[in-house]
């Protein structure tokens, strides 16, 4: 059993670069990551250290300049747009800060959605456990304009881990919360990944948050200095 | 039921060229039917010509008869006909086959009609028989992916590419799921069985510089020049011995912990009164340094009544202690005669437990650190004090344990503030 089989997400030599010539902005530059599968790894700078072009270049959301991403042992950089959103749709799960809940749709029909788009049978006993881990069980049908910011989050959360991903990213996932329902919503997150075995990818400035996790990785300039 | 892209893959790969297929034989089946058919209703109507060109040309006032014969449909001349053309070998009811032309038509579309049998039988065979090929190699592969699950070799989760040539792409990733959800379950046993030895390693390491402070510290004591002297050094063997104690309770809790040999048993509990059994355990130390403790409820409109009578599914006990464990730390590093406020606030969840203190604080770079097994922050009024830095682990320990978090974070002004939230019903 060698180290690097439980590695599942693993960028090398992953770099951005927007504009050319005096306007060349290095957003990543030249980053190596590897993530151990079950792992729960905070990625933290100020803004504008790059640390969102990073976590989309993970989610497979943006393609790099140069380097590659390797998500469960394959490089995902080099896959065409239709595959890509299939990795997006069945291995990864998105939380980001403003939520990107479906407004018409209620919090159970958000939840189940990605699995209808990727034509999955509904596992209703696991996603009942997630809503019930979570606290929605009383909101369901709610429209997600009906709920409180922290809820709406929650619902995210739900969402995300549904789908059974093989990674979940989250891009400043209290960013829009106070700070105690902030520290709840980390605090959830954090068990139900652990409750449901998955890797957790948190991105924020907020090194308080960056604390819950297991290993902090710290981001300047686009380059990983600690 | 499968998923879509499988289907479709079946569908373009097999269902619809099958289809082409087939449909291409019938309709050529036809095609071969229709001109079959086309040349014997040619060869009829030039026999037919030819007939009446002969009678015509020999006597030209047969027409209207002959006409007459053509269009009747009831076979008034039929019997005449047939009387005289028996001689020739001809029979009303002549079987095909034994015309000549006919027959050699017919021989062919028979022959063609084996033909579309024959491709038919082979494409069908082919295709069971590949399909079968496959399944079996899949079966093959399967229960050699099974075995090396079961002996602990998982390196077929590496050869993703040669499984998704043998399986389709969502069989793939279950299986490697599978794998590498048995793979990191067995990693957590060897981590366990790792984790069980450096805690040996370290409580023996901590034990010896206690022990061998007590030891130095009789010797001397058994050497002593007077009385007194020898009493100064027993007094320190005996605060040695206390320390000693403090660790090895420390100790004893931590490796209970590690080894799972207590287990948290949760029943309900009142928050209020695990709150009052922290504060009455460090009240004797805060007393010592006139230090007060002042526990607030910041919650508003009907939450603030329900926190008061609030009860929790906890470990009644542990989580005393873990909370001791924090308040303990919060008197040690703070000034005396200053205040610890312990907010509550109850949220959705949990009930978030803030302890802030006006004590030294811990930097930024420490704040994972603090929480680990044995970690002693770098200020030196810590590396002053006495302590073996197991308390604020075991607080983790426990309050993860229980569900809830904990954290710290730095207080508005100076000191720390620890953040528990601790899950409710």
């Amino acid at each position: 059993m060698n180290e690097h089989t439980n590695i599942i997400l693993r960028t090398d030599n992953l770099c951005k670069y927007y504009g050319t010539g005096d306007n060349l902005v290095k957003a990543v530059d030249c980053i190596d990551l590897a993530i151990k599968q079950g792992e729960f790894v905070s990625i933290v700078g100020k803004s504008g250290s790059g640390k969102s072009t990073l976590l989309h270049m993970l989610g497979a959301l943006d393609n790099p300049t140069s380097g590659s991403v390797w998500l469960d042992g394959e490089n995902i950089s080099s896959f065409k747009e239709n595959r890509l959103s299939q990795i997006r749709r069945r291995k990864i799960g998105f939380i980001f800060q403003s939520y990107n809940l479906i407004p018409s749709l209620n919090v159970w029909e958000n939840i189940v959605l990605p699995l209808g788009l990727d034509n999955k049978e509904l596992d209703e006993p696991f996603i009942r456990d997630i809503v019930k881990t979570l606290g929605l069980e009383n909101k369901v049908k709610n429209l997600p304009n009906t709920l409180s910011g922290g809820q709406q989050q929650r619902c995210a959360i739900a969402r995300a881990i549904a789908a059974k991903p093989s990674i979940i990213l989250a891009d400043e996932p209290t960013g829009n919360l106070d700070t105690k329902t902030g520290d709840e919503v980390m605090a959830l997150l954090k068990t139900s990944a652990k409750k449901y075995g998955q890797t957790l990818v948190v991105i924020t400035h907020n090194e308080e948050i960056a604390q819950m996790a297991d290993r902090t990785v710290m981001i300047a300039d686009g380059k990983v200095v600690g | 039921m499968k998923p879509l892209r499988n289907q479709t893959h079946f569908y373009q790969n097999i269902y619809i060229p099958l289809i082409i297929i087939y449909l291409l034989f019938t309709v050529s089946l036809g095609f071969i039917g229709f001109e079959f058919l086309n040349v014997q209703y040619t060869q009829k109507i030039k026999l037919l010509g030819n007939i009446t060109g002969a009678v015509l040309s020999e006597n030209p006032a047969l027409e209207n008869i002959l006409v007459d014969a053509i269009q009747d449909t009831e076979g008034r001349y039929m019997a005449d006909g047939f009387a005289a053309l028996n001689q020739y070998g001809y029979r009303e009811y002549l079987s095909m086959y034994e015309d000549v032309p006919y027959r050699n038509s017919l021989n062919s579309f028979f022959f063609l009609m084996f033909l579309f049998f024959f491709f038919s039988f082979v494409i069908i065979t082919v295709f069971f028989i590949l399909f079968d090929k496959k399944r079996k190699l899949q079966e093959q592969k399967l229960l050699t992916l099974l075995d090396h699950c079961l002996s602990d070799d998982y390196s077929f989760l590496e050869q993703r590419k040669d499984m998704g040539i043998i399986f389709n792409e969502a069989f793939t990733d279950t299986l490697l799921k599978l794998g590498n959800k048995l793979m990191l379950k067995s990693q957590l046993l060897a981590e366990e069985h790792d984790n069980t030895k450096s805690l040996v390693t370290d409580i023996s390491h901590q034990l010896k510089t206690p022990v061998s402070a007590l030891k130095n510290c009789l010797s001397l004591s058994m050497e002593a020049d007077s009385p007194e002297e020898r009493d100064a050094l027993l007094e320190r063997c005996t605060l040695q011995l206390t320390k000693l104690e403090s660790l090895m309770e420390a100790l004893i809790n931590i490796s209970r912990l590690e080894t799972s040999m207590i287990t948290l048993h949760k029943e309900e509990t009142s928050l209020s009164d695990i709150l009052l059994d922290a504060v009455n355990a460090v009240y004797v130390k805060a007393l010592q340094k006139n230090i007060s403790v002042e526990v607030l409820n910041d919650s508003e409109g009907q939450d603030e009544a329900l926190l008061d009578s609030l009860t929790l599914s906890l470990d009644r006990k542990w989580t005393v202690e873990a909370l001791a464990n924090i308040l303990d730390n919060a008197i040690k590093y703070s000034p005396a005669k200053s205040t610890i406020t312990v907010r509550l606030h109850k949220l959705f969840s949990y009930v978030h437990i803030e302890i802030e203190d006006a004590g030294i604080g811990i930097p930024k770079k420490e704040y994972n650190k603090v929480f680990q097994r044995f970690y002693r922050g770098s200020h030196p009024m810590v590396q002053q004090s006495e302590g073996s830095g197991v308390g604020l682990y075991l607080s983790r320990r426990i309050i993860e344990g229980e569900g809830g978090s904990i954290m710290v974070k730095p207080a508005f002004r100076q000191g720390s503030v620890f953040v528990v939230q601790l899950p409710l019903n």
